[in-house]
């Protein structure tokens, strides 16, 4: 299982999407798009007028991250604490 | 003056925003809305599908007690189902990779697993966000949203 796994991580990427992209060592930059996406959507689906959706979503963006940040903070500091 | 855009039923966006993401609001004649809603949806499962590979998408198992049981033992295809037929197209593209010995044993693992079947399962979520705002508002006949702002109101029309 290891072994399969050494060796699967050792592949060059040439199989987009059959592949997983090689991004493991930067997976937390993986809520960028997704947290970009989610508010989007949901603002555009909001918003009374369309042109109101990219400073509703780049806020919406903001607070998002703003409070997972705030969350990893108060968790390191909650971890460091107990132990 | 601007010509009134059609506006389809009820049941004719619902199953349009089911079976292509943004074409319910699209179809309710919130044309731009309804292409970065898609756009995006669509953007977003190709990503979860690209970081973590076509094995993220999995049917589920044929065999089981009951449906219940076998959605619960693959709940991710829940989300997965509402972004429409591009996870029929992955889940059967998976079902291909796994049976083929070349890349049956090629998936992601950990963190990136389940952030990519994350990315999948909430691109259905906010399609299904998406198709039931769009349904509930031709229901209730409301107009399009970003014409009814190019209209001037009744009273000014009325003073002009």
């Amino acid at each position: 299982m290891t072994l399969a796994l050494l060796a699967q991580t050792a592949l060059p990427y040439t199989r987009p999407f059959i592949q997983p992209l090689p991004v493991w060592d930067y997976w937390w930059a993986m809520l960028f798009p997704l947290v970009a996406a989610i508010c989007i959507v949901y603002k555009g689906v909001k918003v009374s007028h369309i042109g109101e959706l990219p400073r509703a979503a780049a806020t919406m963006a903001a607070w998002v991250i703003l409070a997972f940040v705030a969350a990893a903070v108060g968790i390191y500091f909650l971890v460091k604490l107990l132990r | 003056m601007p010509s009134k855009p059609i506006i389809a039923a009820w049941p004719v966006v619902m199953v349009g925003g089911f079976l292509l993401p943004g074409a319910a609001h699209f179809l309710r004649g919130e044309r731009l809305r309804g292409v970065i809603i898609g756009t995006t949806i669509l953007l977003l499962f190709t990503a979860g599908v690209l970081f973590g590979g076509i094995r993220i998408v999995e049917f589920p198992p044929s065999n089981g007690p009951n449906l219940l049981a076998r959605l619960l033992a693959q709940p991710a295809f829940i989300g997965q189902f509402f972004a429409g037929p591009i996870a029929f197209i992955a889940g059967y593209a998976s079902q291909h990779a796994a049976a083929n010995p070349a890349t049956a044993g090629i998936m992601s693992h950990s963190r990136l697993y389940d952030l990519s079947m994350l990315y999948t399962a909430i691109a259905g979520a906010l399609n299904l966000l998406a198709i039931i705002d769009a349904t509930a508002r031709s229901f209730a006949q409301e107009p399009p949203r970003d014409a009814a702002k190019l209209d001037p109101p009744p009273t000014a029309k009325r003073a002009a």
